[in-house]
């Protein structure tokens, strides 16, 4: 039997169903193209990636791919004498050396480099385009400027001090020529949207402020950081992810750099973890490509971890008015209770006297 | 809430078994279609190309592409009335192979027919069935007078996989001492054949220089007037008549290897596993810490001081060398034309006080310099490098793959304008025809190469990063400044070693 | 050390030191309020901090200014400076263009004729604008959607977007290889392009931007019936031009700078496909070509165009990106 409805059933019926595919009509063309090329260009590999790392992954003949399963991921996190295992976990250690010394000077520099600009002493729009220009060189541009700086024999570096240290072959001195090169040119985007970000502070912030009494730096940590939080928490999300993927500085400068011994096994000294991969996929083994999209997938995740650890802790605490009812509550309680107390001290005065009468 | 997350979860995973799927597939995708039997005759009895275009990747770079291309030209004019012809594309090392690789996976129209690379790798492209053998396309051209015999045998093995002609050698060559030949000349000292004759060469340097004795001159291409010759002990406190360092020259490649056969030993044993651990080579390798401290001594003669200096690099290398404060320097052969034109142009001119002229540049090869007993068989070979061609599997066509063979027969046959670049050839009868000896650039530098049947490459192993690199990285750590605390046999033990685990890790893969 | 370095550190130091001592001495005047009431009284007493940025920014920029410009100088070094009178910033044999010369002639030795530099310049240019121009359209498209429709999973949604951000490019380079010339797109510039429109980071700076813009805009606007193609075009589009041109920039930047992408998937068989930068590294990286002052010379035409993109914009940049603000 067919089902019978009111004529403005029906209509509300087809209004919500024209409603709804105007709403996610428009919705789904707004976003179709991007979308197209999101899952195609980035999902689609993602995936494939996925899937090589469970197979032995022969690029030159893929009648060679063998099914593995997880055995390349059990491989590098619990084979302790396999080459894999020991070159990707010294990479990564050398990896997050760079990062915890990276990040911080890469957030705090620009930090203090934006607050200076935005004092707006004379010239300062010279200051700000001289400070981001090393940030637009191609790495290859500034690693080879560097490699002239800090050549042994003929650097200008060493001709200027009259040494011939060995900035490039040297452990300590390789990893500090990577840092100063990472300094020169890999901050810039940080630095404006930091700037942005201070010139976009509210004026009456600071007004508020120094009519506390809150001046100086004092003014800086209290007031001018909170304001900028949320440029901050981007920078620092997109900083850690970069500098993970530490590479071309590495590659153009040493190449993995200085040779050195780790119980007895040979190692780059500034080897990063994508240097390690890209030096596998490089080196002319077709066998390896399954095992180096599981490492991929493992620094993913871990530099999925470490990112969705840093957003929480910096996440926006949403107290609302839960506070500030906490507080009327406790005003109204406390008022409610004196209110008692002088009742009852009043009840008890009047029962005394009360009492008194009767005893007289 | 709850409903919309659940139906999102299984939107996503519905996707993601679609991609999954999508992706199982494409990576399981069989390769490879059979070859097609299209051969044509006229009715000479000749094979009918009618138009072939081989396209040839090759790994060769400057100079040396220019030289063959020459050879290419003559190829194509030779073959023009049968109607093949070849077009050769220069590719940089750094990814031919990964790029070889891909390209005949995933892009076969582009890929290559022809394929012209460094023969230690023809094993492993051979493993990943990347070269067809080319056997029965020498067999079906008629009257064709292909033979493995025609090669040096050393070459020829290395091209050999599974019993079947994987690829046609081109050439070999090895790493060069280039030496201030003229400073050598000037102080009465002979061009040393021998490691002893070496060594005593170098003693006499040095124990000249500290006397204040010693004859040197700068070749400065900008002013003459810093080229005259001068006893002054104006390079320094002390001479260094050698240039070896970890990161200076491409020594690295050479030396150890030429050391180790040249004592007896094999680079590559069973399995294609490394047989390189040999004590001669922890003997050689102290020797040059010996060389690096200036104590110990040779055969009882104790050295004079340090042949080498420590914290050379890449341009010390030429640097010293042309301003007098070394006299052996290694680089490859390569800038054998390009540097003896220089030096001659500078200083092949200019007379001493005496009004007599000196030879400024000479080529040193390898032989005899790092064995301990120079009278055995072994003490003259020397590692070398050669380049193969070989035939991509992205041939189906009989007749392409016929012409392809054609080619890589030709080119190696008359290689000759090509070995001008610094190379010696693989084919006998070009090194032992007297027009090859008499051409000016194989009597002005490549004779000092010596004959092809010196040369021995690495041998047929798959896992040529593994034994190569590590034996270079023997070499690099012998003259690391930070690893001076370990002992010769510590390092080749370790290197050793390491290159072990790395074969295990991959066939663990 | 050599003596005009160590002057050099001196005089920065005792600039510091004066510095420090001023800011002290400012300070305590302005506790004990005895600040002299002259002209320059009042311009420290009113302005300390901004004396305080302007000598710490001019000694910063001068120190950052160093390898720019002994890069330049460089460039026009000749290799017989290099070899024997190194660390020489005026090299003694007076500048040089050879190294250009050299790096503009260099004869490629498989055709015979000189590399097509101009061609790579019109490649580099060609994908630079396009991943520009295509990026902003479809990100500002996306961003829109993500900020002013509402639909189911938004959220979700962009959470997924961010998290692919986290894997590294290397895992997924081989599959795009393969996706890539499954498409048929293996030797074309095309490869260089559309891969580039999926990435989440043209999407985000816009959708922060557009997280500023005030809602009520928006509704009013609805409520007046305009089509959300129309309020993306009249309202928000002319709104974001900031951001756009700050996005814009760095998109042209990170598309001209790219050298290791670019370098797979145009492989090195067919020269005129190059961009720039694959170009200048193969150059400045050959086996004849080993002098500093080449690679010196290659670094800097890498970068001059970038360079002059930057000057004529900077001014706009941070102007554009706290015009309006980029908020919460």
């Amino acid at each position: 039997m067919k089902k019978l409805t009111t004529i403005s059933d029906y209509a509300l019926h087809t209004e919500k169903k024209r409603e709804f595919l105007k709403r996610y009509g428009v919705a789904f063309v707004f976003l179709a193209p991007f979308l197209f090329f999101f899952l195609l260009f980035c999902v689609y590999p993602l995936f494939y990636g996925i899937v090589m790392s469970l197979f032995k992954f022969n690029i030159a003949d893929y009648t060679q791919n063998e099914w593995r399963g997880l055995k390349n991921f059990i491989t590098l996190l619990f084979s302790y004498s396999n080459t894999y295992y020991q070159n990707f976990w010294y990479s990564m250690k050398n990896t997050l050396w760079f990062v915890v010394i990276l990040v911080p000077l890469a957030i705090v520099v620009p930090l203090v480099m934006a607050i200076l600009v935005n004092a707006q002493p004379k010239g300062y729009k010279i200051f700000r385009a001289i400070i981001y220009l090393p940030s637009i060189l191609p790495v290859s541009a500034s690693g080879v400027i560097f490699v002239s700086l800090f050549g042994t024999n003929f650097g200008y570096l060493n001709q200027w001090m009259g040494t011939t240290i060995d900035w490039l072959g040297g452990v300590e001195t390789a990893k500090l020529v990577i840092i100063l090169l990472c300094m020169w040119g890999g901050w810039g985007g940080n630095f404006i949207i930091l700037s942005a970000g201070l010139k976009n502070v509210n004026k009456s912030l600071y007004e508020a402020a120094s009519v506390d009494g809150c001046v100086g730096f004092r003014r800086t940590l209290a007031v001018t950081l909170p304001a900028i939080k949320q440029q901050l928490v981007l920078c620092i999300f997109t900083t850690i992810i970069g500098y993970f993927g530490l590479y071309g500085q590495v590659y153009v400068l040493t190449n993995g750099g200085p040779n050195i011994d780790v119980n007895g096994q040979a190692y780059g000294a500034t080897m990063t973890i994508m240097w390690y991969l890209q030096s596998c996929i490089q080196g002319g083994n077709f066998n390896v490509y399954g095992m180096v999209s599981a490492m991929g997938l493992l620094l993913g995740a871990f530099i999925g971890i470490l990112t969705g650890i840093q957003l929480w802790l910096t996440r926006d605490k949403k107290s609302g008015t839960k506070i500030s009812a906490q507080f009327s509550q406790y005003v109204a309680e406390k008022k409610l209770s004196t209110a008692t107390q002088s009742a009852t001290t009043v009840t008890v005065n009047t029962q005394d006297v009360t009492k008194e009468k009767d005893n007289e | 809430m709850m409903k919309n997350a659940k139906m999102f979860f299984r939107v996503v995973a519905l996707c993601m078994v679609l991609v999954f799927s999508l992706s199982f597939a494409t990576a399981c995708n069989p390769s490879g279609s059979g070859m097609v039997n299209d051969l044509k005759f006229d009715e000479y009895g000749e094979i009918i190309f009618d138009g072939t275009e081989l396209t040839v990747w090759s790994v060769i770079g400057e100079p040396d592409n220019a030289y063959l291309d020459v050879v290419n030209k003559q190829f194509n004019d030779y073959y023009a009335s049968n109607g093949l012809s070849a077009k050769i594309v220069s590719l940089s090392v750094g990814d031919f192979y990964t790029q070889l690789a891909n390209t005949i996976n995933t892009d076969p129209e582009s890929a290559p027919d022809v394929v012209i690379y460094h023969s230690e790798r023809l094993t492993d492209l051979a493993n990943s069935k990347i070269i067809l053998p080319m056997d029965e396309y020498f067999e079906a051209i008629p009257n064709n007078d292909f033979s493995t015999d025609n090669y040096y045998r050393s070459l020829m093995q290395e091209c050999m996989y599974d019993g079947k002609v994987y690829g046609v050698p081109l050439d070999v060559h090895g790493g060069m001492w280039y030496v201030r030949t003229d400073i050598l000349e000037k102080n009465g000292l002979e061009m040393p054949t021998s490691l002893s004759e070496f060594v005593e060469v170098c003693n006499q340097l040095i124990t000249l220089y500290e006397e204040g004795r010693l004859w040197h001159r700068a070749m400065d291409k900008t002013n003459p007037a810093n080229c005259n010759w001068t006893q002054a002990k104006d390079l320094g406190e002390h001479f260094y008549p050698v240039v070896m360092s970890d990161e200076g020259g491409i020594e690295n490649g050479w030396i150890p290897q030429t050391a180790v056969l040249q004592n007896g030993g094999k680079l590559v044993g069973e399995n294609g596993r490394p047989a390189w651990n040999t004590d001669a080579l922890v003997e050689v390798m102290t020797m040059f810490r010996n060389w690096q401290s200036g104590e110990g001594d040779f055969n009882g003669t104790p050295y004079a001081g340090k042949f080498v200096e420590g914290n050379d690099d890449a341009q010390t290398v030429w640097s010293k060398l042309s301003s007098g404060a070394a006299v052996f320097s290694c680089e490859g052969p390569w800038f054998a034309e390009q540097r003896l034109e220089e030096y001659n142009a500078v200083l092949g001119s200019l007379t001493d006080s005496q009004g007599k002229t000196y030879s400024p540049l000479g080529l040193l090869n390898m032989s005899k310099l790092y064995a301990l007993d120079e009278n055995s068989a072994d003490a003259s070979k020397i590692y070398g490098v050669g380049h193969t061609f070989s035939i991509s599997r992205t041939v189906t066509s009989m007749t392409k793959a016929v012409g392809a063979a054609l080619y890589a027969q030709y080119m190696t046959e008359h290689s000759m304008d090509y070995l001008q670049g610094g190379h010696l050839p693989a084919y006998k009868a070009i090194y032992e025809s007297e027009e090859f000896k008499s051409q000016p650039f194989y009597q002005q530098y490549l004779q000092a190469f010596g004959s092809p049947e010196n040369y021995v490459t690495l041998g047929n192993t798959a896992y040529y990063t593994e034994v190569y690199e590590q034996l270079k990285g023997v070499y690099i750590d012998i003259f690391t400044a930070s690893k001076l605390n370990k002992t010769p046999q510590e390092i080749v033990t370790d290197r050793f070693n390491t290159a072990l685990a790395l074969i295990e890790a991959d066939e663990e893969l | 050390m050599s003596s005009t370095l160590i002057w050099a550190i001196a005089v920065v130091v005792a600039i510091l030191l004066a510095l420090v001592v001023l800011d002290c001495v400012v300070m305590s005047l302005k506790k004990r309020r005895m600040m002299p009431t002259g002209k320059l009284g009042q311009y420290f007493s009113r302005n300390l901090l901004k004396f305080n940025a302007f000598v710490i920014l001019f000694i910063f920029c001068a120190v950052w200014l160093v390898p720019l410009i002994v890069g330049v100088l460089g460039s026009f070094t000749s290799q017989y400076t290099f070899e024997n009178a190194p660390g020489q910033l005026i090299p003694p044999d007076g500048f040089t263009f050879q190294n250009y010369i050299d790096l503009f002639t260099k004869i490629d030795m498989s055709t015979g004729e000189a590399y097509p530099i101009a061609r790579w310049v019109l490649n580099s240019f060609i994908v630079a604008t396009a991943c520009t121009l295509f990026g902003l359209l479809i990100g500002g498209l996306a961003a829109y959607a993500f900020v002013f429709l509402r639909f189911k999973f938004r959220n979700v949604l962009f959470a997924f977007l961010l998290f692919t951000m986290v894997i590294p490019g290397v895992a997924t380079m081989t599959p795009q290889l393969a996706n890539i010339s499954n498409l048929g797109m293996a030797r074309s510039l095309w490869a260089l392009i559309l891969p580039s429109l999926g990435g989440v980071g043209g999407l985000y700076l816009i959708r922060q931007f557009f997280l500023g813009i005030p809602k009520e805009l928006i509704e009013s606007a609805r409520m007046d019936g305009m089509s959300d193609f129309s309020i993306f075009r009249k309202i928000v589009l002319p709104l974001g031009k900031s951001v756009f041109l700050v996005q814009g920039l760095f998109t042209f930047m990170g598309s001209w700078n790219d050298l290791l992408w670019p370098q797979i998937i145009l492989g090195t068989a067919d020269k005129s496909l190059w961009t720039l930068q694959v170009g200048i590294a193969y150059i400045s990286s050959s086996k004849t070509a080993n002098t500093i002052g080449l690679g010196l010379a290659s670094a800097i035409i890498s970068a001059i165009p970038m360079l002059i993109l930057y000057i004529i914009t900077q001014n706009k940049i941070v102007e554009g990106v706290s015009g309006t603000g980029i908020k919460a």
